[in-house]
């Protein structure tokens, strides 16, 4: 039995026929709990429990996908599991989950505890035709850093509902590397509660669809801190008939003064027939801040075209090429070897 | 500790008058079929008109208050007058048989003064009807219409009017539409015929003087093939404790290869609800330019709408948001890519203090046939205290590969730098401030007419250089 739930609602709406304020998808009533292939490095604990603060304090974080998302999630029989990285511990291998096929549910609480430098790579690769709901809270405390890298490369009867949420302590960061290269409906998103001053949240995502895909992403950076940062990136390409929409948020709220946030989008459109939405969003209740958003949307522009041609790459390579450019780019750029060294071999592979 | 400049609200003296309500006629306060019926007859509106404004009134009773945007909770449409005229109301063409506190109110205002420096004509409407229209000869010669909308439903341009009224705005499109389909009254018609220039610009002044009242003025021009137009719209009402209520309704038909400039300088007074709907479409070749400044209202929804539907038409829009204690202003613009070869180019600027509430919302929507279509979005939010808030809502849905649409939006507040900078060389701190909100403002005001841009400038400059506290 499935059951329809609204998700990934933009933090202030806007106008209704333009179809964006929030995204609808039908979740399994009762899922099942996902059994990860698990490698764990042996400083991390893991603990069958709800989530805790670092500091040991219990406020639960905003949830991306909102609040029928956290109603839903919290009232399946869904256990949760919690991984504890010690105060001043690093990982140096990190903590890999790999989705295998078995079960459609997850709750994970990630925990950093103060100055701890937490990896957790997520890995679903694989075609399965199921609803797939993950729910993951992070709690980064003072000046630590979690590092979370979700590698999406699924077929196109796989459908993913993926909310983030997290608080982060003075100093505390959060590296968010997220790619999608298939899926047949992805809905993803991570909300940071940047309450420690200092507190930054950094996202890098890449895409490529195809077919009738599609893609609706829900960034929050909830700055509340003085001196926070966030710096949220996302390009990718459409082909054939898919879509994707981007919600990014960045809300400057009272007393976050210093703070800085950034948002990027970059889309390629490589088909006619795709749509392409895109709200950018910036609130903003304190004087002393910066904030900035930009998006480029569009195909190969002529001049690339041409310098491609000049080259004896014809049009059709040339976009492949591009497109593939933006999931290599974010690959070079995640911070675990092992994972960097699987998504770019398998694209020298193909 | 740092110093900050406490930046004054704009000031409204030379609005903020009011005459005493007597001897008027008006409806009954809310909206009833009734009302609609009376306001009818008093128009002598033609059948289809009559019949138009009851189906409006309909779609109004079933459409929801909008779910987005400022509250409304302070307007209650039981409490809104939706008519009232001076019970002698007559339009004029010559300012001295207009009745004499109506004829001062505009002198006050400077409209007869402006009329006779720099406009090719003038429309002045007071509470629900137009007391004044005049056109220069030379102008009229041209064959530019330019009279009262509904003079001009009775006369030769009936069905022009009929095949034009609220198309681009239907009833339908929201609450606030369909409420004006029903309880319009006065407003300007304007055709521009084909090929004609007209050298200087037209104006239309909307006052509102009765507390408690709304004004509903549709304003609708078609500007032929290849003519160009240049239409100013300016507003103001002195401030009562009551809520006030405009909601008219611009609708604006850019022929082949024509273009529009449409101006308004918004100054309504802070107990108003600015519920305004703009909208032009544009015809192969044509162009539209917006220029907008917003400053006065105590809730705005203002969002100038562009259909390109020609290939090759093009717009431009240029705005400008001034929000201070108690204004909740959400402006912006949407602009819909249908033709191939489209473009749009948008830059605005909002600042905000004191309590004052700034949204930027905008879409910009490309079908899925514009091949070629461009869009370029530039909006930047100066904060002068942290008691205010400013938003930036912008929303794209491109449907077509063959585009090439770009957004950039930046908030943030005077830099110290830039202070220093100036301070260096001699310039007071707050002449300094005063200078780089000016020049933060320069882009509509570089766009206005001299006149209306050294006004606005100003009005602005003047409430910079007051005080550091």
């Amino acid at each position: 039995m499935n059951k329809e739930l609204v998700l990934n609602r933009l933090p202030v709406p806007t106008w209704n026929r333009l179809r964006v304020n929030f995204t609808n998808a039908e979740v399994p009533e009762s899922p099942e709990q996902i059994k990860y292939d698990v490698e764990l490095p042996s400083k991390i604990d893991v603990r069958e429990e709800g989530f805790a603060g670092a500091s040991g304090q219990v406020i639960m974080p905003e949830r991306s996908a909102g609040e029928e998302w956290a109603e839903y999630i919290e009232g399946t029989s869904l256990e949760e599991v919690s991984y504890v990285l010690g105060e001043g511990k690093t990982n140096a291998e990190a903590l890999r989950l790999t989705f295998k096929g078995e079960g459609n549910g997850s709750r994970i609480n990630l925990v950093a505890k103060d100055n701890a430098n937490l990896t957790v790579v997520y890995n679903m690769t694989g075609d399965f035709d199921k609803t797939i709901v993950r729910d993951t809270l992070i709690s980064a405390g003072d000046n630590a850093t979690v590092t979370l890298i979700e590698i999406y490369k699924l077929g196109d009867k796989t459908r993913v509902v993926d909310s983030i949420g997290g608080i982060y302590g003075k100093g505390a960061t959060f590296k968010l590397y997220q790619i999608v290269v298939g899926g047949k409906d992805m809905i993803l998103g991570a909300c940071a509660d940047l309450n420690g001053n200092s507190s930054g949240i950094e996202i890098d995502s890449a895409y490529l669809t195809k077919g009738d895909e599609r893609i609706d992403y829900n960034y929050i950076a909830r700055h509340r801190g003085q001196h926070t940062t966030s710096n949220i990136n996302v390009s990718g390409a459409l082909d054939d008939k898919s879509s994707k929409t981007f919600r990014g948020t960045i809300d400057f709220l009272l007393g976050a003064s210093g703070a800085k946030g950034a948002e990027r989008e970059d889309v390629l459109l490589l088909s006619e027939d795709v749509i392409n939405k895109t709200v950018p969003v910036i609130l903003c209740v304190e004087e002393d801040v910066e904030g900035e958003h930009g998006a480029s949307i569009g195909r190969i522009s002529d001049e690339a075209l041409l310098y491609f041609a000049s080259r004896g790459i014809e049009e059709k390579e040339a976009e492949e090429l591009l497109a593939t450019a933006r999931i290599d780019a974010v690959s070079g750029r995640i911070p675990d070897e092992k994972t960097k060294k699987e998504l770019l071999s398998t694209g020298e592979d193909d | 500790m740092q110093e900050k400049t406490y930046v004054e609200d704009v000031d409204r003296s030379l609005y903020d008058f009011r005459n005493e309500v007597k001897d008027v006629y008006k409806v009954d306060e809310g909206l009833t079929e009734e009302i609609v019926r009376q306001i009818s007859k008093e128009k002598n509106d033609p059948e289809w008109m009559a019949e138009f404004r009851l189906h409006s009134l309909e779609v109004y009773n079933k459409t929801p208050f909008p779910n987005w945007g400022p509250s409304i909770d302070g307007l209650n449409m039981d409490n809104i007058v939706t008519y009232i005229k001076p019970k002698d109301n007559k339009m004029h063409a010559d300012w001295d048989e207009v009745p004499e506190e109506i004829k001062n109110t505009f002198e006050r205002l400077g409209i007869p003064q402006a009329e006779r420096e720099s406009l090719a004509g003038v429309g002045a409407q007071y509470d629900s009807e137009l007391v004044y229209h005049n056109v220069k000869k030379e102008v009229a010669e041209q064959g530019v219409i330019y009279t009262d909308l509904e003079s001009a439903m009775h006369g030769e341009y009936g069905d022009m009017i009929k095949d034009h009224f609220m198309h681009l705005v239907p009833p339908t499109d929201h609450k606030f539409a369909a409420l004006h389909g029903a309880v319009w009254s006065g407003g300007s018609f304007v055709y521009v015929p084909p090929g004609v220039t007209v050298e200087i610009p037209l104006q239309s002044y909307f006052r509102l003087n009765a507390p408690g009242a709304g004004q509903f003025e549709h304003t609708l021009i078609i500007v032929d093939e290849g003519a160009d137009l240049h239409f100013i719209e300016g507003c103001s009402a002195p401030k009562y404790n009551i809520a006030n209520l405009h909601a008219g309704c611009v609708e604006l038909f850019v022929g082949k290869g024509a273009r529009l400039r449409y101006s308004t300088i918004e100054n309504w007074s802070k107990n108003m609800y600015n519920l305004n709907t703009k909208r032009a479409t544009v015809a192969e070749g044509g162009k539209m330019e917006w220029v907008s400044g917003s400053f006065g209202s105590h809730t705005s929804f203002l969002y100038p709408m562009t259909i390109l539907k020609g290939d090759n038409s093009k717009v431009e829009f240029t705005g400008i948001t001034f929000a201070g204690e108690g204004q909740d202003l959400d402006t912006g613009m949407k602009v819909v890519h249908s033709g191939k070869n489209t473009a749009s180019a948008v830059n605005t600027k909002s600042i905000s203090k004191s309590g004052g509430k700034n949204t930027f919302r905008s879409s910009v929507v490309v079908n899925k046939n514009a091949k070629g279509a461009k869009s370029s979005v530039d909006c930047a939010s100066l904060m002068l205290d942290n008691i205010s808030k400013s938003d930036t809502i912008p929303a794209m849905d491109v449907r077509c590969d063959d585009t090439d649409i770009g957004h950039e939006a930046k908030i943030g507040r005077i830099s110290d730098e830039a202070i220093f900078y100036l301070m260096s060389r001699g310039i007071s701190e707050e002449e300094a401030r005063a200078m780089i909100v000016s020049g933060f403002a320069d882009n509509v005001s570089k766009e206005l007419p001299l006149e209306y841009a050294l006004e606005m400038n100003n009005l602005i400059r003047l409430e910079m250089v007051g005080s550091i506290g």
